[in-house]
């Protein structure tokens, strides 16, 4: 069958005992290169489909996905989401995009070109070889990913995008004789192989780095310090920003303690942070979401001042609040007027963090974890690359404590992020 | 799942082939201060192939099951690894040949929950606990079940037909105390069917009880005090430790790549009263949480004794990995979707238990901690580890004290093992845990209570 007759067989067969349907096809094919010991070790070719059936019936919600585009496993679907839908409790809250829409957009390479994939892969491994002779890559992949979507619902929604993107992420550390180094990685996002990938993202500063943090020393003791944080890190502390104090589920449960903070500064005054999953900077997408809207840029927090959560159709139904033009990870940053130069001479005692693994914040925003591929700094100068640190803090607190935002940017093709010096985080050594 | 026998496409395989046919069936409920926010059933089944031609590997996957699918899944595995050959012959020999086969399909219960009942047993409970406990400004309720069944046959002869159901109810409960919101999670359930762990919501309360004095007590807690301390890791903590820090080290990938452990081969990275096992599917001739009879290569999956008595004794095989380090095979290849290939993956990680008793454990701590329920883990080829501490309590003058707040605590795992003095004489396992390596992955972790030198991250 086709994608549009799969669509409208499913959409018929719910609309025939629901009030409101909604039916989502996504077909991919994805062409990934893997490496292993050094070398590229694994072709996948994978076919993927994802048919997701949602009904509401007396303001109860089901949703039942399956892979399987045949007519009777259609018409199984049907019958298990209606059961699944009657089977929970009513929400007045649940809800479909209503205004009818018919959109449609193409974007990316829609074939992958194998060759040059694999061209671009082992010319990596060759690069690092020559350069970075101490670094050993422990994993590596090139993808192709051709994704056809699109969602139909019985308001008559009808939106469905055709995108192509290579996504490239390799994991590495440096090993002589008996010393290791922390792995460090990089993930990113693009839109054709016209680059060497040795230039993507901070990748040289990273190779350079994992082989000097073969000889890490270590800190003594705690102290209240500045930490210069780089953009890849810097998005892992935004998602955990997000998911505490912005999303649904904590607005929902009303543990978000920026709850009732709207309009009010809640950040340093020249922070400001947008989420824009249809930003022309990005080569990844998603031009609409699964309530059925095509989705806009949203300015989160503007100036400090927080200006829109990041709320679901649900989410903003639950909440009272405005539903938020999208609800996606795709952040930007402002950028600043520091140099990165500048900002390690503006830390007296701290740390340049290039990664952070920690625990998951507590509802309060308190965090805690392990500094990763991190250096010493005093009185502006980086020192050396340091071991068993840890770094906590709470979140909320952090990002009123912004010293200073760079003017350079790393895009990973859906995010794009400055480097940030935040001040006042306890640091603490062995 | 969808029956096709593999059998007849045997004459199809040119190289060294494994074909898989896998169905995971999920479903997951989440309620939020009794709001059903998620409702949703997954089923995601289909066939794959992978091939090896001298050291190049092909896999292809699709999620239409038919016997014409067959054949193009073996084609195009075959093909990719063709195409990787050609491009750079690693000119490796074939893997070792071993013919195995296994069936281990638990038999399901009579009685199938339908989702009105798993529906009304969450909200049922969500009722009894906002009655219980009306000091709780917020409640979190999900159930999540899946069941991973696979059909697989290699070209060595190799045969398994496997089922892995889990059903687990995590329960996160939030109370504020000035005005500052304290959380404390916890789970239940684990590995077979919904009706073999939960019964009625009432049975669940008296733990949900614990949980929430345990809460109670949070609320009032303390920081730790940051920096090196004597601490007993719970047994939880223990698994985690086994997991992340010590078995993550010795898969075979992360050796080759360069992993700490691939220095000590033999030698001693433990206190001597430390032994670590990687468990297939029986430990101490109990079952497992994630029993593990034949892997997805088609090799017999054996207990991986890593550590010995302080010595690093083992690592962790595939097939491949294994004729490289010229070892056995461990039986380790595990993937988790139809559309994934066969990962170097952990089954059943722990301490073995020693011989002291938790409560002498506890009154031999002047000034330390002990640290009870974990949160999420992490760690490097360095072996060195962070782990979240939900919950936890001060120990002074050998008695506990107060409850802890959050914290996370971290090391690195060869110098923790050795400060290790203190091994508990009970082996007792998570119910629910996850693995993330490329692709997410149903484990057992577990073990025994440990007293060590840690350090904790306070304030």
């Amino acid at each position: 069958m086709t994608g549009e007759r799969i669509l409208q067989t499913a959409l018929k067969g719910i609309k025939r005992t629901a009030d409101k349907g909604q039916c989502r096809l996504t077909e991919s094919r994805s062409t990934e290169l893997n490496v292993d010991e050094g070398v590229v070790k694994l072709l996948r070719t994978t076919v993927n489909s994802s048919l997701m059936l949602q009904a509401i019936r007396s303001g109860k919600k089901g949703t039942h996905l399956i892979n399987k585009t045949d007519f009777s496993s259609i018409k199984e679907a049907v019958e298990a989401v209606m059961l699944s839908a009657d089977s929970a409790p009513a929400d007045p809250a649940h809800d479909f995009a209503h205004c009818p829409n018919k959109r449609s957009l193409i974007k990316g390479p829609q074939q992958p070109d194998m060759d040059q994939m694999h061209n671009r892969l082992t010319e990596l491994l060759a690069d690092i070889r020559e350069r970075y002779p101490l670094v050993r890559v422990r994993e590596a992949t090139m993808e192709h990913m051709q994704q056809n979507d699109r969602l139909v619902n019985s308001s008559g929604v009808d939106l469905s995008s055709c995108t192509g993107v290579y996504r490239f992420t390799v994991l590495f550390l440096a090993k002589q004789n008996t010393k290791t180094s922390s792995f460090n990685y990089c993930g990113c996002s693009l839109p054709d192989l016209s680059d060497r990938l040795i230039n993507k993202g901070m990748l040289q500063l990273q190779f350079r780095q994992v082989q000097d943090q073969l000889n890490c020393g270590h800190l003594k003791g705690k102290f209240a310090g500045d930490i210069l944080m780089s953009p890849g890190c810097l998005v892992s502390f935004i998602y955990d920003y997000m998911d505490s104090y912005l999303c649904d589920r904590s607005m929902i449960s009303g543990t978000s303690l920026l709850r009732d903070k709207l309009g009010q500064n809640v950040a340093a005054q020249d922070f400001s942070l947008e989420s824009s999953p249809v930003s022309r900077h990005f080569c990844e997408t998603e031009w609409f979401n699964s309530d059925g809207f095509v989705q806009k840029g949203c300015r989160l927090i503007e100036d400090g001042v927080l200006k829109n959560f990041s709320l679901s159709l649900y989410g903003a139904n639950k909440t009272g609040h405005k539903r938020s033009p999208n609800f996606s990870p795709f952040y930007i940053v402002k950028p600043g007027d520091a140099s990165f130069d500048d900002m390690v001479r503006s830390v007296k005692r701290g740390l340049l963090l290039m990664r952070f693994s920690g625990g998951m914040p507590s509802v309060n925003g308190d965090f805690s974890g392990v500094a990763k591929n991190c250096y010493y700094i005093e009185n502006g100068k980086i020192k050396f690359p340091v071991t068993e640190t840890m770094v906590s803090g709470n979140l909320l607190k952090m990002f009123q404590n912004i010293r200073s935002i760079s003017r350079e940017r790393i895009n990973s093709g859906s995010w794009l992020l400055p480097w940030m010096v935040f001040s006042g985080l306890t640091i603490s050594g062995k | 799942m969808i029956d096709l026998d593999l059998r007849h496409s045997a004459p199809d395989f040119k190289h060294y082939t494994e074909l898989r046919l896998q169905e995971n069936l999920e479903h997951r409920l989440n309620l939020v201060n009794g709001s059903l926010m998620f409702n949703s059933r997954t089923m995601k089944s289909g066939l794959s192939a992978r091939t090896y031609i001298n050291g190049s590997w092909g896999f292809a996957s699709n999620p239409v099951i038919d016997k014409q699918t067959v054949k193009s899944v073996i084609k195009e595995a075959g093909s990719n690894a063709g195409y990787l050959r050609r491009k750079s012959s690693l000119g490796k020999s074939d893997l070792p040949s071993s013919r195995r086969k296994a069936v281990d399909v638990p038999k399901e219960p009579k009685k199938h929950f339908t989702i009105a009942e798993l529906v009304a047993f969450l909200t049922g409970l969500d009722r009894m606990i906002m009655a219980r406990f009306p000091k709780l400004t917020s409640r979190s309720l999900s159930l999540y079940s899946i069941s991973m069944e696979k059909k697989l046959i290699t070209s060595c002869g190799s045969e398994l037909h496997s089922l892995l159901p889990r059903i687990m109810i995590y329960v996160d409960l939030t109370m504020e105390y000035k005005k500052e919101p304290i959380s404390l999670f916890d789970l239940y359930g684990g590995y077979g069917f919904f009706g073999q762990h939960f019964t009625s919501p009432d049975a669940l309360m008296p733990a949900i009880g614990k949980q929430y004095q345990a809460l109670e007590q949070k609320t009032r807690g303390v920081y730790p005090k940051a920096g090196v301390h004597t601490c007993i890791l719970d047994a939880e903590l223990g698994g985690i430790l086994a997991h992340e820090a010590v078995g993550h080290t010795v898969e075979s990938d992360l050796v080759r790549s360069g992993s700490v452990a691939g220095d000590c081969w033999q030698q001693l990275v433990a206190s001597p009263i430390v032994s670590l096992a990687d468990f297939a599917h029986t430990a101490l001739g109990k079952p497992c949480p994630v029993p593990v009879r034949i892997d997805d290569e088609g090799t017999v999956a054996e207990d991986a004794m890593i550590i010995e008595n302080g010595i690093l004794k083992s690592y962790l095989h595939n097939k491949e990995s294994a004729m490289d380090f010229k070892m056995p095979a461990t039986g380790n290849a595990r993937a988790f979707l139809d559309s994934d290939e066969a990962l170097v993956r952990m089954r059943n990680t722990a301490i073995l238990p020693g011989n002291h008793k938790i409560d002498d454990m506890i009154a031999s701590i002047d000034e330390g901690y002990y640290l009870i329920r974990p949160g999420n883990g992490q760690a490097d080829a360095t072996g060195e580890f962070m782990f979240a501490v939900t919950m936890g309590y001060e120990i002074k003058k050998g008695k506990l004290g107060r409850a802890l707040k959050d914290v996370t605590v971290s090391g690195v795992a060869f110098d923790f093992l050795k400060t290790v003095d203190m091994v508990s004489d009970e082996l007792s396992w998570c119910c629910g845990g996850f693995c993330g390596k490329k692709q997410p992955m149903i484990v057992g972790m577990g073990g025994p209570a440990v007293r060590g030198r840690i350090n904790v991250g306070g304030r």
